[in-house]
């Protein structure tokens, strides 16, 4: 379905817009609830949420004029439900409540390893090693802030500027800073293991940036 | 945002530039983030069930109309009365000529009967007259079928309604002899 056939049947209403709903569907939902899954971690969940996104849409269909294709803003749409629900799952906790805060030096390793050190090609063994280590990694960073851990999904897939996040999040330019900065953080909490991990440190296989 | 951050967010969304520590942190993690394994879950393109629970929940919601039933229920309804009376008739056509009986003759006073299924006949009208209180027997002579009942002086209208759903006269003395013989080409 095209984004001319929507408004379209936008404005028809009737028997227009329930062919309509089933065109979204058919075109849409595999695509939207792949990405739904992947952050819910709950596959019924994620076909109740992707349904309420195909109602929205309708709800909302008014406000569509075409700027965009259809798909960016029905994934907008759709990336607002999906914060909502992780939220009311898991209400976002500030960082400086956090029992496992990250400490500094941890912090600090991190920076002083990505300054001194550059990740070493990885041979098989150790690309299995660092794969895995990655997804346990993930998966706690995931449980423990499931809404950073979606929004920071979503930068790499679609490469969101600060003000498209923003949007997404509807907070001001200043909390929007605070959360991509709660990002980093709780990044770095979580994969301090991997990071370790990537830059060689474990085998020894270190190469500083003046080797490189 | 400091600009390390901000930094750090171009070069997790594949824009930085540069090369510094907080940029090789981004890129690292962003090439970890997109080579990560995702389950690939099976969805159907096309799955009816799935269409008609999203029809069902936009009229729920008043986005759509319900679908105007009336016409398809009149068609269903009529369409369904039509198998009906189809299956009926045929059942009915059916019984008739598996059941079908005439009373040809009460000579001697025994009332004589032809039917295709003398035996299915005789334990029918048994049944029957027991049922409207009748003390009714049936037996097998010579390949006939016969029943020998004792009616009641009079008549209770339950006993006249089966004397009459078969044709049967009131027998005079009030015993009601029947013989039962096959269809003559039987």
């Amino acid at each position: 379905m095209d984004k001319h056939a929507f408004i379209h049947a936008c404005r028809e209403g009737g028997q227009a817009m329930e062919q309509a709903l089933l065109a979204l569907d058919r075109t849409f939902f595999a695509l939207l609830y792949r990405e739904c899954a992947r952050s819910l971690r709950d596959p019924d969940a994620a076909r109740d949420l992707v349904q309420d996104t195909f109602v929205k849409i309708w709800r909302r269909c008014g406000t569509f004029h075409g700027e965009s294709e259809l798909l960016p803003w029905i994934r907008a749409i759709q990336r607002h439900a999906i914060l909502d629900w992780l939220r009311k799952r898991r209400p976002e906790v500030p960082m400086d409540t956090l029992g496992g805060e990250l400490a500094p030096e941890v912090a600090q390793r991190i920076a002083d390893l990505s300054a001194q050190s550059l990740a070493t090609p990885p041979d098989e063994l150790r690309r299995s090693e660092l794969h895995a280590c990655f997804q346990r990694c993930w998966q706690r960073f995931e449980g423990a802030a499931p809404d950073h851990a979606a929004v920071m999904s979503w930068i790499v897939e679609d490469g969101l500027t600060h003000e498209q996040i923003g949007e997404l999040l509807e907070r001001t330019p200043g909390a929007t800073r605070e959360f991509i900065s709660q990002c980093r953080k709780r990044a770095r909490q979580h994969f301090s293991e991997w990071y370790e991990l990537a830059f060689g440190l474990s085998d020894g296989n270190t190469r500083t940036v003046d080797d490189a | 945002m400091h600009d390390d951050d901000a930094l750090w967010l171009d070069a997790l969304a594949g824009r930085a530039t540069n090369d510094s520590a907080t940029t090789r942190e981004a890129h690292l993690l962003r090439a970890a983030l997109s080579a990560r394994e995702v389950q690939d879950l099976r969805v159907e393109k096309i799955d009816p069930a799935r269409e008609q629970m999203l029809l069902a929940r936009a009229r729920r919601d008043g986005l759509i109309a319900a679908p105007r039933q009336r016409p398809q229920r009149l068609w269903f309804g009529l369409a369904a009365a039509a198998v009906v009376c189809l299956a009926f008739g045929l059942s009915l056509v059916q019984k008739n000529d598996e059941d079908a009986f005439v009373v040809r003759s009460a000579q001697g006073g025994t009332i004589q009967m032809t039917t295709a299924d003398p035996h299915a006949l005789k334990l029918r009208l048994l049944a029957d007259l027991r049922a409207a209180g009748v003390k009714a027997s049936g037996y097998q002579r010579l390949g006939s079928e016969g029943i020998d009942a004792d009616l009641p002086p009079v008549l209770p209208e339950s006993i006249v309604a089966v004397l009459n759903r078969y044709g049967l006269t009131r027998p005079a003395d009030g015993v009601l002899r029947i013989e039962i013989a096959p269809l003559p080409d039987q």
